[in-house]
């Protein structure tokens, strides 16, 4: 039988098929970023910090909208990597969100208070509870903001931002402008369980990764049964299971 | 304490942290999705 022939190099069809499907990604991924506006860095001052003001870096969709808007509250580690850049995972989630229409503002915690992260070391020099104030400080500075609908605006979060949340949407706590949904990715649950007085306010969402052994989600899981508020648990995924940039 | 724990044992290298690609875009997908039914399409 004679032995059939392989070719030592791709066919004509199927180097242009690879080409074409390398210059479509790249077409999309440059439609991506043209849709994600250049963030701004915004200075927000209010009497409910009591850390006093902070900044915030702005992602805005094209146009004048009002548009509604998502506040993200940085991780333990910041809003900023070493070289003074926005970390991967929240430039991500801010450009996706801001590409589809809506209004992105990324509170920073940290810099304003001298602090650069929070991941190490034997104290927590910010706590959530602190940080509940700054979210309410961004609700109030969102509303009065002409490109913004106030009255849809949400509230996300990521690990210790996440723990945030839960404190930002206990019941009565807000009483300015309200966020109306909140979300959380990989958060721990066991401080805020303690709390017999601990309520959420708006429909709330937890996302957890199911292998999470920094904050496992067990006792989110046994809170939101307690409370009626929704998880999703993920499998296989860790804490940070998000991050675009992680191993 | 867990949360203490926790921060002990990343320093420690005993935590994990890292990427899931199926588990983020669906976290993508399930908070687009949220944020759709309660504002709408912006």
């Amino acid at each position: 039988m004679k032995p059939m022939a392989i070719p030592a190099q791709p066919s004509a069809h199927l180097r242009i098929i690879v080409a074409l499907l390398a210059a479509i990604t790249l077409v999309a991924i440059s439609a991506h970023r043209a849709q994600a506006a250049e963030p701004e860095t915004v200075r927000i001052t209010s009497d409910v910090t009591h850390l006093g003001p902070f900044t915030a870096l702005l992602f805005r969709p094209k146009g004048k909208g009002p548009f509604p808007a998502v506040v993200a509250l940085h991780g333990c580690g910041g809003l900023f990597n070493d070289d003074q850049e926005i970390k991967g995972r929240e430039e991500d989630w801010a450009e996706r969100l801001a590409a589809v229409g809506y209004v992105v503002l990324l509170p920073d915690s940290f810099t304003a208070r001298g602090v650069r992260q929070i991941c190490s070391g034997p104290d927590r020099k910010i706590s959530p509870a602190e940080r509940a104030d700054d979210a309410a400080a961004a609700a109030e500075w969102l509303a009065k903001q002409p490109f913004v609908d106030a009255s849809r605006m949400g509230l996300m979060g990521w690990s210790h931002g996440a723990m945030t949340v839960l404190w930002t949407v206990r019941k009565g706590f807000m009483q300015g402008p309200q966020y109306k949904v909140a979300i959380g990715l990989y958060r721990g649950c066991r401080k805020i369980a303690k709390l017999a007085d601990w309520h959420p306010g708006v429909p709330l969402t937890l996302l957890l990764g199911e292998d999470d052994d920094w904050t496992a989600p067990g006792p989110c899981r046994k809170l939101a049964r307690r409370e009626g508020f929704r998880t999703v648990t993920y499998p296989d995924a860790y804490h940070g299971f998000d991050m675009p940039d992680a191993p | 304490m867990k949360l203490r724990k926790g921060i002990a044992s990343l320093k420690k290298g005993e935590a994990h942290v890292g990427t899931n690609e199926a588990a983020r875009e669906a976290a993508i997908a399930e908070v687009k999705r949220i944020f759709e039914a309660q504002f709408g399409v912006p």
